[in-house]
């Protein structure tokens, strides 16, 4: 069953439908949302508000203009800017603690350097310009082709096209480290060995 | 615009990609090369799953979003947020309104109130309406203008009257030549007696006129008009005075 078909049975009150709905979108919608905010917590928050406020008014969604999942990353997306205007993208750092730990590994050393790149990569990501985060987010993690992220951020795909250059610029030096042609990831890649 | 981009648009533009990196332009390779690296390198970041709660969550919110309570509770619960200079301004025009309001309840106008407060009270008095009606007549008699119509009226009673006393005074004559002894004054004397008529109280008598006639004007009653006490009676007809 389509997603719009599911939407409008949910609006007549089918929770099955809405149950269907939110699993089919939930994780990716929660992901995003916590690659913007940098918080379980927020991105829990954000993506609840953003399901309850499309079962209030269905008719904020035209199928003509958008899939849902569109939509429903453009809602998340301004519920994320709106919490950022709200709190200034700062977060605590007890949030960072209580956050999950990366995929487990059998060896110490490499669930080690995992757990650093990973808190290297995510204070680089969240260390980027809340439009160049969003395009890198879209684009490396969600795997959208750019033209879904131009829809998503209300923007051109030339302009989409600049922020994720200009985004990954802005990685690649923040984390030159881990490169191989600077030897960082490939030497502690031979120490693992 | 930053300091990195404004350098960039300085430069030549096939030497701003050297420029920025700070060495010879490389080719597009390296650069699919780095972010294949970039790529992989940000999947270090894993993001965690959802709690697992957060469904139920949702699914309570959902249920309450569709249940609507009614209307008359919706409205007692309703809230209504509004800048504390606008809710002062609300209150003191409706205050004003009330006030206003209360006032055009309660009754007339001030000026209209004094004017009824002032008026005296209001009695009911039977007034006694005469019911005989008193009608004074003038008659105005002159006898020199007696007019045509007043002649026209008297001669007819003239002619009858001088039938009578001609006709009397024929018989008076007779009477005379048969030894009555009395001529004619003293049967003009003896008229009113000898006919038995009622003698007139003012009246003149045309001597030079073969038949002389009296005036019928009954004077008994006649006031002068100084004289006249006019009596006005109030709450009569319309048309009397």
């Amino acid at each position: 069953m389509t997603d719009e078909k599911l939407l409008q049975q949910a609006s007549r009150g089918d929770e099955a439908a809405f149950l269907t709905l939110y699993e089919r979108h939930r994780a990716t919608l929660f992901r995003f949302a916590y690659r913007m905010l940098g918080s379980a917590a927020l991105a829990e928050e954000v993506t609840h508000d953003c399901f309850l406020s499309l079962v209030r008014r269905p008719s904020a969604f035209d199928p003509a203009r958008a899939a849902l999942r569109t939509y429903l990353y453009a809602a998340v997306r301004n519920l994320a800017a709106k919490h950022l205007r709200r709190h200034g993208g700062e977060f605590s750092v007890e949030e960072l603690e209580d956050e999950p730990a990366a995929a487990e590994r059998e060896e110490p050393l490499r669930r080690l350097l995992d757990a650093e790149a990973s808190e290297e990569v995510r204070k680089a990501v969240m260390a980027l310009p809340p439009l160049q985060r969003e395009v890198v987010v879209l684009v490396e993690y969600e795997e959208l082709t750019l033209a879904e992220a131009a829809a998503i951020v209300g923007a051109e795909v030339g302009t989409v096209k600049s922020r994720l250059h200009r985004a990954r610029r802005r990685l690649r030096r923040a984390l030159a480290f881990y490169f191989k042609s600077y030897g960082g990831v490939a030497s502690a890649e031979k120490v693992c060995k | 615009m930053s300091d990195e981009k404004r350098q960039t648009r300085l430069l030549p533009f096939r030497l701003r990609r050297a420029g920025v990196s700070g060495h010879a332009p490389h080719d597009f390779n390296e650069d699919a090369t780095d972010d294949a690296e970039l790529s992989a390198l940000l999947r270090a970041w894993e993001a965690p799953t959802p709690a697992a709660n957060a469904g139920e969550r949702l699914l309570a919110d959902f249920r309450a979003a569709r249940w609507r309570a009614p209307l008359w509770r919706r409205a007692l619960a309703a809230e209504l947020r509004v800048p504390l200079p606008v809710a002062a301004c609300a209150l003191l025009a409706l205050l004003a309104l009330s006030a206003l309001a209360a006032r055009a309840w309660n009754g007339p106008a001030p000026a209209e109130a004094r004017a009824f407060e002032r008026a005296p009270a209001v009695k009911v008095v039977e007034v006694p309406v005469p019911q005989e009606r008193v009608v004074t007549r003038v008659v105005y008699v002159e006898k020199k203008e007696r007019g045509a119509m007043h002649a026209a009226y008297s001669r007819a009673d003239a002619d009858e009257s001088a039938q009578t006393g001609a006709k009397e005074f024929a018989q008076a004559g007779a009477n005379k030549f048969s030894g009555a002894g009395a001529g004619e004054p003293a049967a003009k004397a003896n008229w009113p007696a000898a006919t038995g008529a009622r003698a007139p109280k003012m009246g003149r008598s045309n001597a030079g006129a073969p038949t002389s006639y009296f005036t019928r004007v009954d004077m008994e009653d006649f006031q002068p008009a100084d004289e006249l006490k006019i009596r006005i009676v109030k709450k009569g007809r319309v048309d009397e005075k």
